[in-house]
């Protein structure tokens, strides 16, 4: 009972370039803005998503106002969690294709945090329902070693 | 009497998945009376199931969600036990991209979906306890079917010593085997007494390859699904990646070399004996993902690039499956001649 008898074409345009490893992915969701207190969705401008480490990008050149992925001084850093964003991927607000170049999941950004010497030692998905970052994963690290 | 309602839908090897369940739900709860209701994949898997009361047929073609539930609000109403297995395999256990699941790393699926056997998954939806693990489901079929196609099989092996099924296709991009022409003639022109049965819904049609040791039913009424099935059971091995029939070979403990790409060993493989695997060697499989966009794949030729095997690790299974049962023939046929000079 196949179903399809090959991958459709996807027009290039809604392709992107992997910003991690270089793999062409197709766009998965529009990129979001404010408009007063709406909430509209970028035509032309969104993420892809690539397994490669689990991560929704979108195209260096729409990012305006980065956010930092560095820990903070205190060694936490706080980021958009893409666990809130399915089934319905416009109740997750931070499709931000001008502050977020990559939207981390979870698990592989600790990865990541490893990778580049840090010991994690906790990661909290934000469930608080007056939290000031509602929607976010926050991870603490400390330098390994120190 | 004891009654109960079971509603599973789905893939072939789905249903195959919850095939047991009927005979452990009338041993653990005391059931006298099973109403099973299935699509036509399940019509396939079920019928002669003797755990079945009353197999009932739903035309999902005709199916809306309100007749879905409503079905099962009258059942909860009308029978002492009710089971609605929808999603508890897919969905549940491979993940489709409205689910957050299928953005998680490949470490957290393969921890959380990857260990376990979908039977087993299905026994646990059931509410059965640890105990039932391992029990694995299978077909029915009346005496003289098991009996022809023995024939069949004994027909064949007159003029063929090595008879080979090979599935073109299950339900999605992943589940295709394309590389099932060039494996059939590497195997034809290795072994040649050998024979290739490719096997296949009307969709595969564009797959089929012509050889005069190939026979095709791929699209065929009169080898449809489930005396496919059946006969799967007698050939020398069957290959396929994750599809309905391959898991069905699994359940008979038949010869059966499995190519998976979405799914891990022990999901699909675990209690099989006689089973051979390859992982797709793509980093990302098992990826435990049911994807219909294919959001995040790795892309090759317009397909998943887990669909696509080393060719030379496949011949080696199959040189090890041939040796095997050569050995095997040989020591039947030095038994024959011992009995006849004796």
């Amino acid at each position: 009972m196949s179903v399809a008898k090959q991958l459709p074409e996807i027009h290039p345009f809604f392709i992107y370039e992997c910003v991690l490893c270089g793999r062409l992915n197709r766009v998965v969701v529009k990129g979001i803005f404010r408009n007063g207190d709406k909430i509209e969705l970028h035509p032309d401008m969104g993420y892809a998503f690539c397994n490669c480490k689990d991560i929704f990008y979108t195209k260096p050149e729409f990012i305006l106002n980065s956010v930092s992925y560095e820990p903070d001084k205190n060694g936490t850093i706080s980021l958009p969690d893409p666990f809130f964003a399915w089934p319905d991927p416009y109740q997750f607000l931070w499709w931000d294709v001008r502050r977020y170049l990559i939207l981390w999941d979870m698990d592989s950004f600790q990865d990541h945090l490893i990778e580049l010497g840090y010991e994690v030692l906790s990661a909290v998905r934000d469930f608080d329902v007056h939290s000031k970052t509602p929607q976010h994963f926050h991870i603490k690290v400390k330098i390994r070693g120190i | 009497m004891k009654t109960c309602f079971i509603s599973r839908l789905g893939g072939a090897g789905d249903v195959l998945h919850a095939s047991h369940l009927p005979k452990l739900i009338k041993e653990f709860y005391g059931v006298d009376s099973i109403d099973f209701e299935t699509n036509y994949y399940g019509m396939h898997i079920l019928t002669g199931n003797p755990y079945i009361n009353n197999l009932i047929f739903i035309d999902v073609n005709k199916m809306t969600s309100n007749r879905m539930t409503k079905k099962l609000e009258h059942a909860r109403e009308t029978y002492d036990l009710i089971f609605d297995f929808s999603n508890t395999i897919e969905k549940a256990y491979c993940v489709n991209e409205n689910d957050q699941k299928y953005y998680r790393s490949e470490k957290w699926r393969r921890e959380h979906l990857g260990k376990i056997s979908y039977y087993d998954v299905m026994t646990k939806a059931a509410g059965l306890p640890e105990f039932y693990y391992g029990t694995r489901g299978r077909l029915y079929y009346k005496q003289e079917e098991y009996e022809q196609a023995q024939q069949w099989i004994n027909d064949k092996h007159k003029i063929y010593d090595f008879v080979v099924m090979i599935n073109l296709s299950g339900s999605t991009l992943h589940k295709k085997f394309v590389q099932a022409e060039s494996v059939s003639l590497k195997i034809l022109s290795r072994y040649p007494k050998s024979l290739i049965i490719i096997t296949g819904d009307e969709n595969c049609r564009e797959q089929v390859f012509k050889h005069e040791r190939v026979i095709s039913y791929v699209g065929s009424k009169s080898n449809g699904f489930r005396s496919v099935a059946l006969k799967c059971k007698y050939v020398d091995l069957n290959i396929s990646l994750e599809s309905g029939l391959i898991l069905v070979a699994h359940s008979w403990d038949a010869h059966a070399l499995q190519l998976l790409t979405a799914a891990s060993w022990d999901n699909h493989i675990k209690y099989a004996k006689n089973a051979y695997w390859l992982q797709a060697p793509v980093l990302c499989s098992p990826c435990h993902k049911n994807p219909r966009e294919y959001f995040g794949c790795p892309i090759q030729a317009n397909m998943p690039s887990c669909v696509y095997f080393n060719e030379d690790e496949i011949m080696k299974i199959i040189e090890d499956v041939y040796d095997k049962m050569s050995s095997k023939q040989n020591e039947r046929r030095f038994d024959e001649c011992s009995q006849a000079a004796s």
